[in-house]
């Protein structure tokens, strides 16, 4: 079975040929025809002939024989007939095409230009293959070829870029294939490479190319090819630059520029968008910079981007799409401070940072059509110019503090933020009354004061902090640098952080003070009470409070049981007064007082409380004069149900010591010291002498003997 | 001898008539850093206040004891001069300041005795502390 196969195949190999070269001796004969004619015993005719291109042959001992054009079978006549003369028997002669040939002229931008020897049927492509292939600067869409006489021009080009054998002439013998130069050569003739061919386009300068310029690579002139979009023909020229304005392409045809958006077609791919693409057309590729943009979907994007410009959105484009499509922020880009200035006058403050870093709730702001996206720079710390944060973007910090200044703000920052980047506060810094200015909105300014001390001593929770923002200004008070010199400084001091301490002390004034001093700080910050301080009488006015309120003090009783419950809570703007001991009279009222009269060193008013004694108040007063009836010091006692008199016998006291004779005085009392005039006997005395004195005229008037 | 009797007598006559008059009663108190009366005896006083003072004396001396002095010294040391200054009203007949004071005192006897039951200190009543100060 196998070898019936083999035998099979190889019937039919033969049978096909066989047919072929049946069918080839039915072809006439064409110049370069090889023919073989045989004539036994005959040498000259061992090798085979070829027609010329004059379409005959050259025999031996004939000369030429006209072949061309003829059948084999008509040939095999005529070269019977012509050597018919030379020899005899020609019973044996036999003329048989050995193989037909194609003899083609290759001319003009080919390497090896001329005549070409080609099996039949071979191609315009092996002719020029066998011409040694194109030359540079070939124009591939314009060849010829020229058979009897007549140019027939073919797209060569075409050819090479679909394969279609329809698309070029058939061969016959003696055709001349001629390949033009491209204009682009010049008529100089230099070596160049592809590259420069290729950049100035690879159009005939007629009116079939596209001239393709301004923002592409390789502007020049493009030949026009069934079908080629503008598309097309912008990567033929290497695609627009960087520059390129591809929402504003304008293609000239018939004169008339029409507008083509690459942008919002590479965005929809809708075929609508393209315009049609003729021969002879212009395209105009603009610089993106040429012009303003603007237009219902038109996006600005400007500072610190890597492509600020105008963009254009579309429905559905966020934030990020335009940002991104930007080149996105610069590494000197303020991202925290991006603004968003709203078609309608509006501007939308955006941190991209805090964003990003999820620290903020707010989402993405919506981006329309008309909107203007600015980027601002990053504040350089170095740059000498404080104008570039504007003052809602700046917030304040002035006082005692380590680096005062203008800051531009964040309002996921804190205070403590705040202080930290500005150096901390200063050791003089009076910390327990930062004042916030924070503006309202409405041009007001509110002031609001922060006790940073006992935040930091304390803690506390970080809602406890003050709310700033942008705009704010903090301020940091200064503690007086000497407490005694606080004279020098009290206007700088806010009356709410002050107290005040008048009378009998040291160094009366107005001090600093804070919820962590209490009343012996400040007494000894005014040098303590004068060797003429009453101290059981101290007051402290209380300010500040609902209702008004004084404080009694007795230190003297704070002194005498260290009961720290006597001193007094005091506040600032609190008054504290320590009045004099030995008060003038007219300041003492009547009933702290005790009036003594009579024969006493001094008589007067004194100051009198109930752990003294008429003892005390004789001694105050310059004891007794020589003349006073010390037996019979009278006491008049200021009693609700009406004044009574008590007698002193400070005679007898003296003698016995007996303090329950001491009669009871209290202020308001009224002591009276007599002199002996006052006493009884002198009374009497005297009346024994007015007596006297009287019976004495009596008995010199009546004439006594 | 007729004549100087007769003499003597007119001026015994003027001088007990006109101007020996008797003096006030001497006066009785004390003072107080010699705690007079605070330690006195105010048996021979025989009215109700007296009574009152003493009780109220007996009860400041045992709030003391028990820890008054350390836990309200001046509110103590005030209600023992409130005492005495009742005392020595007390032991001089003025009976409406004796009276007054003594109401005072039985104030800040009731006070210190609440503090003293409820384990409080004066800075747990600040108030009511410097109230009783002031009085």
């Amino acid at each position: 079975m196998k070898r019936f196969l083999v035998l099979l195949i190889i019937l039919c190999g033969v049978v096909a040929a066989y047919s072929a070269a049946k069918a080839a001796d039915k072809l006439p004969l064409q110049p370069g025809d090889i023919i073989s004619i045989t004539l036994p015993g005959e040498p000259a005719f061992d090798e085979p002939f070829q027609i010329g291109r004059d379409g005959a042959l050259t025999l031996p001992e004939v000369g030429e024989v006209y072949l061309s054009g003829l059948s084999i079978g008509a040939a095999r006549e005529a070269v019977r007939s012509a050597i018919s003369k030379v020899y005899k028997d020609l019973s044996r002669l036999n003329v048989s095409v050995k193989q037909h040939r194609l003899v083609v002229s290759v001319l003009g931008y080919v390497k090896n230009p001329g005549p070409v020897d080609l099996a039949a049927h071979s191609t315009v492509q092996m002719a020029i293959a066998a011409a040694g292939g194109l030359a540079q600067g070939a124009q591939l869409d314009r060849l010829q070829l020229r058979r009897n006489g007549e140019a027939q021009q073919f797209d060569y080009k075409k050819y090479l870029d679909v394969g279609d054998p329809a698309l070029i002439p058939e061969l016959q013998s003696l055709d001349v294939i001629f390949v033009p130069a491209s204009p682009l050569t010049g008529n100089v003739q230099i070596e160049f490479d592809a590259k420069t061919l290729a950049a100035s386009g690879d159009a005939a300068e007629n009116g079939a190319a596209i001239y393709v310029f301004g923002e592409v690579h390789r502007p020049g002139t493009f030949g026009y090819k069934e079908g080629s979009s503008i598309i097309d023909m912008i990567m033929r020229a290497g695609g627009v630059t960087r520059y390129a304005g591809i929402e504003q392409i304008r293609i000239i045809a018939g004169n008339k520029p029409f507008p083509f958006n690459m942008r919002e077609y590479m965005d929809t791919g809708s075929d609508v968008l393209m315009p049609d693409l003729n021969p002879g057309d212009t395209i105009f590729v603009p610089q993106a910079s040429d012009q303003v943009k603007v237009g219902a979907r038109v996006v600005y994007v400007m500072g610190e981007v890597f492509k600020p410009g105008a963009y254009e959105t579309k429905e559905g484009a966020t934030f990020l799409d335009i940002l991104a499509n930007s080149g996105g922020p610069t590494r000197f880009a303020e991202t925290r401070q991006i603004r968003i200035l709203k078609q309608d006058g509006s501007v939308q403050p955006f941190d991209l940072s805090a964003f990003t870093e999820g620290t903020n709730e707010s989402s993405l702001p919506s981006i329309a059509a008309g909107d203007a996206v600015f980027v601002p720079e990053k504040t350089d710390m170095n740059e000498k110019s404080w104008l570039k944060v504007s003052p809602n973007r700046a917030i304040r910090i002035i006082g005692a503090i380590n680096r005062p200044g203008r800051y531009e703000w964040s309002d996921e920052m804190n205070i403590l933020d705040l202080l930290a980047h500005a150096g901390g506060p200063a050791a003089s810094a009076d910390t327990a009354h930062v004042q916030v200015l924070l503006p309202d909105g409405t041009g007001e300014i509110v002031t609001k004061s922060f006790d940073l001390k006992r935040f930091l001593d304390n803690g506390g929770h970080s809602k406890d902090l003050p709310v700033i923002s942008a705009g704010a200004t903090i301020v940091i008070p200064e503690l007086p640098k000497d407490p005694n010199d606080n004279r020098s400084q009290w206007v700088r001091q806010a009356s709410d952080r002050s107290i005040y301490i008048f009378g009998q002390v040291k160094a009366p004034g107005r001090y600093a003070f804070n919820s962590e001093l209490n009343f012996l700080d400040l007494l000894s910050a005014a040098q303590g009470p004068t060797a003429r301080a009453d101290l059981s009488n101290v007051r402290v006015t209380h300010r500040g409070e609902e209702n008004a309120r004084v404080s009694e003090v007795n230190l003297n009783l704070y002194f005498e049981t260290g009961d720290d419950a006597l001193i007094p809570d005091i506040r600032p703007e609190d008054v504290i007064f320590i009045p004099e001991r030995d008060r003038d009279w007219l300041e003492q009222p009547r009933e702290r007082t005790v009036r003594v009269l009579g024969a006493v060193g001094r008589p007067g008013r004194y100051s009198f409380d109930d752990r003294m004694t008429i003892l005390d108040l004789l001694a105050e007063a310059g004891g007794p004069a020589n003349n006073a009836l010390q037996d019979r010091i009278v006491v008049v006692n200021r009693a609700q149900e009406g004044p009574q008199a008590r007698v002193f016998d400070l005679v007898s006291f003296a003698k016995t010591g007996d303090f329950s004779m001491l009669p009871l005085v209290q202020p308001g009392d009224t002591v009276f010291v007599p002199n002996t005039d006052s006493s009884n006997f002198n009374l009497a005395m005297g009346y024994v002498r007015d007596a006297v004195s009287i019976l004495s005229l009596v008995r010199l008037a009546v004439g006594a003997p | 001898m007729r004549r100087l009797i007769l003499v003597s007598s007119a001026v015994a006559v003027l001088a007990l008539g006109s101007g020996c008059t008797p003096w006030p009663p001497f006066g009785h108190g004390g003072v107080v850093e010699s705690h007079y009366p605070w330690h006195a005896d105010l048996d021979e006083y025989a009215s109700a206040e007296a009574r009152r003072l003493s009780e109220l004396r007996t009860e400041i001396q045992n709030i003391k004891l028990i820890g008054g002095e350390g836990k309200f010294p001046a509110y103590l040391r005030n209600a023992q001069l409130q005492w005495v200054r009742t005392a020595r009203f007390c032991v001089n007949g003025m009976d409406a300041e004796t009276f007054s004071n003594l109401a005072v005192l039985e104030r800040m006897t009731r006070q210190m005795r609440f503090w003293i039951d409820h384990g409080l200190q004066h800075s747990d009543d600040k108030m009511a502390y410097a109230v009783g100060e002031a009085s």
